[in-house]
């Protein structure tokens, strides 16, 4: 199989999304399978095809801090980037990879890994699509038919704001907010953190062609953009940038963010007789790590709340599970909700896991 | 009604071989959705973006967008004509298609322009379950039946 190497260094920060898009969309039979290494000059956030830019962004942050946003097509949340990744842009006609997205991952991800393991950082690949370092992710990765093309997207991570990932979000409350950036530095790592130090982009780029070239066993040849797909790339800039696209109508909001596989920053709401209870959690795979109630009920006496949500740590979401436990918390404590019962303290949690998250 | 394994498929409907789309004539109007096949290869369907009414669209050509288990595709017509009406439940809960895709899951309705022509290459009456058995046993070769749990980040 012959695969082109776009090794393009840093770019215009729209280019290091537009260029992939380029290649895809001009895709012919004549193309070859090509991978691109790009990292922007400038960060950016870049939010997902069906997301709403204004429902999920903070606009008016982004503004103040001169940080673009884009649209891509292909999927996930949005997300901060920076010349801490290098992004690795896998843009194949779809008959050169395996049918099955599973199949598709583990063959591209597996690049990755290697790349990371020959560093000295112990990476895996969790299925579907993500890297592992230990419980934290680094990088991750998505796919999305363009034109004729499957495109597979990821990062290799030297090293990420989380802060300024947080910030950028729009989220309905702070408590969202702190709970998002917390989850972020629990949750993901990078080669700095790992290695205590940011390995040269050269390094990298050299171990990485190297697992590229071995795990497809084709060669890299390095090529350029031909003249139909730089056509293609001015047309994609232009686009990318017209708020007819960046304003694109999506889904409704999504009312959490997914960290990671199994990771998710969850609110829920449940409107009670004595009021409106309001959760908002970190819970991984099914079971609550962190957790904080708000809203307008009446709790009584007041300090005893923080100890509930305390108590609701480690606990599945499940009906019967924390029906006890608060009813356990009540009785106890000699706790007083009017209008609130620990069923609708229950209801109000396990409403969780229908709130969706990409 | 053809049956293999977990998959339905009604044998009123016709199917596109490819992309498992699912068309119903209804008078002027052909119904379209995802089949049951569609729906276990895309996994939970979290967006859903379709064409607005009004929009011409060619047979093959897409009429939407859909967003699931990490991917992102097209939904490409199985018949050309004009979009008459959009499910606007199904924007709202995409999981619609993932739990009732023949009925309250349904993505548009076109006003055909070239009906008999299109749905000629579309698989329907007697010939669903011999096609629905031959795609059980591809999947199950390529382990798509076997994989779906794992899609499901467990």
């Amino acid at each position: 199989m012959q695969v082109r190497l776009l090794d393009l260094g840093t770019v215009p920060y729209l280019e290091s999304q537009t260029i992939y898009h380029a290649v895809a969309h001009a895709m012919d039979d004549a193309t070859p399978n090509t991978i691109a290494l790009v990292s922007p000059d400038r960060p950016y956030i870049c939010i997902g095809y069906h997301q709403e830019l204004d429902k999920e962004i903070d606009l008016e942050y982004c503004r103040s801090q001169r940080i673009p946003v884009l649209r891509r097509e292909v999927g996930g949340g949005a997300v901060y980037l920076d010349d801490g990744q290098l992004f690795v842009q896998f843009i194949f006609h779809r008959e050169n990879l395996p049918r099955q997205v599973e199949e598709m991952y583990k063959l591209l991800i597996g690049p990755l890994v290697e790349t990371y393991r020959t560093l000295g950082i112990e990476a895996r690949h969790r299925p579907l699509n993500d890297i592992l370092v230990g419980e934290r992710k680094i990088g991750g990765t998505g796919i999305a038919a363009i034109g004729q093309a499957t495109v597979v997207v990821g990062s290799l991570m030297f090293d990420f704001d989380s802060d300024t990932m947080a910030r950028a979000l729009k989220v309905s409350s702070e408590k969202m907010r702190d709970k998002i950036y917390q989850t972020l530095r629990d949750y993901m790592t990078t080669m700095k953190r790992e290695l205590g130090r940011r390995p040269s982009r050269e390094r990298v780029r050299s171990i990485l062609v190297g697992k590229l070239r071995e795990a497809l066993e084709a060669e890299l040849e390095p090529g350029r953009l031909t003249y139909k797909e730089r056509k293609t790339l001015e047309a994609l800039n232009g686009r990318f940038l017209s708020p007819r696209w960046l304003q694109l109508k999506g889904g409704p909001p999504r009312r959490g963010i997914l960290i990671r596989c199994g990771v998710r920053v969850v609110e829920a709401e449940h409107k009670a007789p004595g009021g409106l209870i309001r959760v908002t959690a970190r819970v991984r795979e099914d079971t609550i790590e962190d957790l904080t109630l708000s809203g307008d009920f009446t709790f009584h006496p007041e300090h005893l709340l923080e100890g509930l949500e305390l108590s609701l740590r480690g606990r599945r979401v499940d009906a019967d599970e924390l029906t006890d436990a608060i009813d356990a918390f009540y009785r106890a404590r000699g706790v007083q909700s009017p209008g609130v019962s620990p069923r609708d303290l229950s209801a109000a949690v396990l409403r969780l896991r229908d709130a969706p998250a990409p | 009604m053809a049956q293999a394994k977990e998959f339905h498929l009604p044998d009123d409907l016709y199917y596109d071989r490819k992309e498992h789309i699912w068309a119903r004539l209804e008078g002027e109007g052909v119904r379209t959705g995802l089949d049951a096949f569609g729906v276990c290869a895309a996994g939970t369907v979290a967006y859903v973006k379709l064409s607005p009414v009004g929009r011409q669209v060619q047979k093959g050509r897409a009429f939407g967008s859909m967003e699931a288990g990490k991917y992102v595709g097209p939904l490409k017509a199985p018949v050309s004509g004009t979009i008459a009406a959009v499910n606007r439940e199904v924007l709202a809960n995409p999981g619609l298609l993932n739990v009732d895709h023949y009925e309250r899951g349904w993505l548009v309705v076109f006003t055909p322009r070239n009906l008999a022509q299109d749905i000629a290459d579309l698989v329907h009456g007697p010939d669903v379950q011999p096609w629905l058995e031959a795609e059980v046993v591809e999947y199950e070769q390529k382990g798509m039946l076997k994989k779906k749990e794992e899609r499901q980040c467990k």
